[in-house]
């Protein structure tokens, strides 16, 4: 069942920057020139309508793009009537923040407009205010359609926090409007839990209150990842946060004042790296509530380490729930396919793409080899389609269609984004010497589409936005 | 409270500097160990980057090398001695092309490697490896040999990689030497065990974070009055000063015999005496906060002063945050983390501007 897919990648000679004009609120470094070679186009993907002409465009993060004043760009390439994206980026983000670029999330309206807003984080970035602290990681929030109007820039409690590390979005409270999630795992709140970590969430729409988890003794390195979702079937949103061993989850309410010690569900596993990918995938089990998936990526399997794994657990699990011992709430543990591919490192929920009537969702294995003709592609790295109606207590890889990557070291499938219209984009970053690129498929069909982009190796002159 | 906090630095700092006059004068197998060599120069009369491995090796900077560069590994065919990431600063905004790595082994060898424009060094060579080795991590000693009951030592097998250690230095192209204050353990050339790489802790997301030689500034700008303790002056002293001065224990990973006997006397130590088989590199000072911090873990209590008990308002040019760390003659230095600026860095000024305004918690 695994089908070899020869995925398309576009390649720009050189980026031509259309310039979309600069507004008051512009963010960008006008006239200034980038060198994307090393820069990991695709550490972060994801879509939104930027210019407001009703079409979903798609974004890049190249966090580590060289320029003169600041380190990370965004990369915007403009949707199209035909269904497919510019070749070239027509617009790019700068936050003036270094490593901007890093992390990228669809927030859903915002500000009822009807038109989807966006956060980007740039994870060495400084607040903007004088009360701030420089170099903790910042996150800022534009409007959909503004052409890069900023709704509200936030920052990190102290420096090297990387806040902005891990973004996602919900209605945590409840309100009608989603809110925006940051962590920022090496925050120190305790000199005795120093770089333990902590997760945010700032509630729309103005994203100035906040309620912060910090690391405690019991539940340390707190935000590797982070998710929200509908876990137990209330119409309100859940945080899903990881912890050291753990994928703690906090239901969502009016009033929501999480205490880190006391989740709602407290998953557990001894599987290395477990909690590093986290989604809510939806109901496959037709009981009550959202499945999470879980991915271990750096887990032992027969004594292979980082084969990795993924947990698909159930969303009516409750209180403390130890996954290795095979308990009721776990629908099936999926491991990888060999030593060192990292599979769960990255996973997407896709809905139903099929219409076949369950949720479908992807895991990357971005480390993973891939046999060609000529060889093996050494780290090239593969995303593994699951089709939510062949989940079953006994699923296996084997039961999933493969993507992969086409050259060696590329790292495809390390980020995944669903678009609106159910196509699949796969971040590669460390394509042609960290230059980094994404490729376009489409799960309903397992073909490739056009889309991918690998970006040029050096930029133009950079255009503010 | 305070003035004996003080007190008890000054004299450590004594003790560490008589310690190395007496001691550290010749640098051999005798005297292989993290005390001893804190402080020592880097090696001159080499060829910069003779070691170098082959390859482009411009792929997966900051990962782990070791993973796949080890035997049986992905890239079995391809095993490193040793491999890593260098980054212009501890954050890894961005790599650095043009460093010079330096190891210099038990048996005095050195090695020289340059990081390429993915900051990556590597190389092959075989390298001579001390196999009277003790692992202490976070307070817990962990023996890598047999210990017989009357406390001597089998040495561990020497291909053993775990058990192999360096002394290492970082060279920025512009002469300036950050070095590492422990005696670091490296893989080795021969046997099966897993190999390790710096990338190991020295990452962008490694818990030291990443390794670095550059001088650059922490801030891209900074007023040239009014600064600001949060929006300033801890950035460069979190980017700078951190991973060692942070609060709670922070002990040495790994030492060798020799530390096992105390230093004035060269008397042996049982192995359960924990506390000689590690040195605090932070050397009792937390740089990540202003005041210090109260560290409390179990029964143990470890009380660090912060930023503001190394300034000198009177004389700022006196300070000790700032003296000890200037850049020196290059290839030397007084700090054993190495030297961090020169008076023209704008960090530098920075910092001197903010003790000059009062150094205040603003």
């Amino acid at each position: 069942m695994c089908n070899r897919l020869i995925c398309i990648i576009v390649a720009v000679a050189a980026l031509g920057m259309a310039a979309l004009g600069c507004s008051s609120n512009s963010n960008g470094i006008s006239g200034e020139s980038i060198n994307l070679v090393g820069s990991k186009q695709g550490q972060a993907v994801g879509f939104a309508d930027v210019d407001g002409d009703g079409i979903e465009d798609k974004i890049v993060g190249a966090p580590y793009a060289a320029s003169a004043s600041a380190t990370g760009a965004a990369l915007v390439y403009t949707g199209t009537t035909s269904s497919g994206y510019s070749t070239t980026n027509s617009a790019l983000f700068r936050g003036g923040d270094d490593n901007f670029g890093y992390s990228f999330v669809n927030l859903g309206d915002v500000d009822n407009d009807g038109k989807a807003d966006f956060a980007i984080s740039a994870i060495h970035g400084s607040g903007d205010d004088a009360g701030d602290t420089s170099l903790s990681g910042s996150v800022t929030v534009y409007k959909g359609g503004g052409n890069g109007q900023i709704i509200k820039k936030i920052s990190g409690d102290g420096p090297m926090d990387k806040f902005g590390y891990a973004l996602a979005a919900g209605d945590i409270d409840g309100n009608g409007q989603p809110d925006l999630i940051v962590s920022a795992p090496f925050n120190t709140n305790d000199p005795a839990l120093y770089q333990s970590g902590a997760v945010y969430v700032y509630f729309a729409p103005d994203f100035t209150t906040r309620v912060a988890l910090y690391a405690s003794t019991t539940n340390k390195a707190l935000g590797l990842a982070v998710a929200a979702g509908d876990v137990n079937n209330d119409g309100i949103a859940d945080l899903l946060i990881s912890a050291s061993g753990k994928v703690l989850v906090y239901f969502g309410g009016a009033t929501f004042a999480p205490a880190i010690n006391s989740p709602n569900i407290a998953l557990t596993s001894a599987a290395a790296g477990f909690g590093k990918a986290i989604a809510v995938i939806g109901d496959l089990d037709g009981i009550t509530g959202g499945e999470i998936a879980i991915g271990a990526p750096n887990a032992v399997i027969n004594l292979y380490r980082d084969t990795g794994s993924v947990f698909i657990v159930k969303g009516s699990a409750t209180g403390s729930v130890a996954l290795d011992t095979a308990p009721a709430a776990l629908l099936v543990r999926i491991n990888g396919a060999g030593l060192f591919n990292r599979f769960g490192s990255s996973i997407a929920s896709l809905g139903d793409v099929d219409g076949y009537g369950k949720p479908d969702f992807a895991i990357g294995a971005p480390m993973a080899d891939v046999t060609t003709l000529s060889g093996q592609n050494l780290l090239s790295g593969k995303v593994y389609l699951f089709k939510g109606e062949d989940i079953t207590s006994t699923t296996t890889i084997a039961n999933s269609t493969a993507f992969e990557g086409l050259v060696k070291n590329q790292q495809f499938g390390t980020s995944l984004a669903k678009s609106t219209s159910g196509k699949l984009l796969i971040g590669a970053p460390r394509s042609n010497m960290d230059t980094g690129g994404v490729m376009m498929v489409d799960p309903a069909t397992g073909q490739a589409v056009a889309g991918g982009s690998s970006g040029g190796a050096t930029g133009g002159t950079g255009d503010c936005h | 409270m305070k003035r004996k906090v003080i007190a008890s630095i000054i004299v450590g700092m004594l003790s560490i500097a008589v310690f190395g006059m007496l001691y550290a004068q010749t640098y051999d197998s005798a005297n292989f160990n993290a005390h001893a060599r804190k402080l020592q120069p880097a090696p001159t009369g080499h060829t910069v980057g003779k070691d170098n491995g082959p390859g482009d090796g411009l792929h997966n900077s900051g990962e782990d090398c070791g993973i796949c560069h080890t035997p049986n590994g992905k890239a079995g065919n391809y095993v490193f001695t040793i491999g890593g990431t260098i980054y212009e600063d501890r954050a890894a905004r961005r790599p650095l092309k043009g460093a010079e790595v330096i190891l210099q082994d038990y048996a005095g060898n050195v090695f020289s490697m340059t990081t390429n424009e993915a900051g990556n060094f590597w190389t092959y060579q075989e390298m001579a490896g001390n196999p009277y080795t003790i692992a202490s991590h976070s307070g817990t000693t962990h023996l890598l040999f047999t210990v017989n009951p009357d406390g001597t030592v089998t040495p561990a097998d020497p291909s053993d990689s775990r058990t192999w250690l360096y002394k290492a230095w970082v060279r920025n192209p512009d002469g300036a030497i950050r070095q590492m204050v422990t005696i670091a353990p490296i893989g080795g050339s021969t046997g099966t065990s897993p190999r390790m790489s710096c990338n190991m802790h020295h990452s962008p997301f490694g818990s030291t974070g990443a390794a670095w030689a550059s001088r650059k500034n922490s801030l891209a700008t900074y007023p040239t009055t009014s600064l600001g303790f949060r929006k300033h002056i801890l950035p460069i002293f979190v980017s700078k000063c951190a991973p060692c001065h942070v609060p709670g224990a922070k002990a040495t990973r790994l030492v060798t015999i020799s530390d096992l006997y105390t230093s004035a006397t060269y008397t042996f130590v049982p192995l359960t005496n924990t506390a000689v088989t590690s040195i605090d590199y932070s050397n009792s000072m937390d740089f990540t906060s202003y005041a210090g911090s109260i560290y409390t873990s179990g029964s143990t209590t470890v009380t660090k002063p912060g930023i503001r008990d190394f300034v000198n308002t009177s004389n700022p040019d006196e300070s000790f945050v700032l003296t000890k760390t200037k850049v020196q003659t290059p290839g030397t230095t007084n700090h054993a983390g190495g030297s961090f600026w020169t008076t023209d860095d704008a960090d530098f000024k920075a910092v001197r501007q903010w003790i000059a305004e009062g150094a205040n918690n603003n």
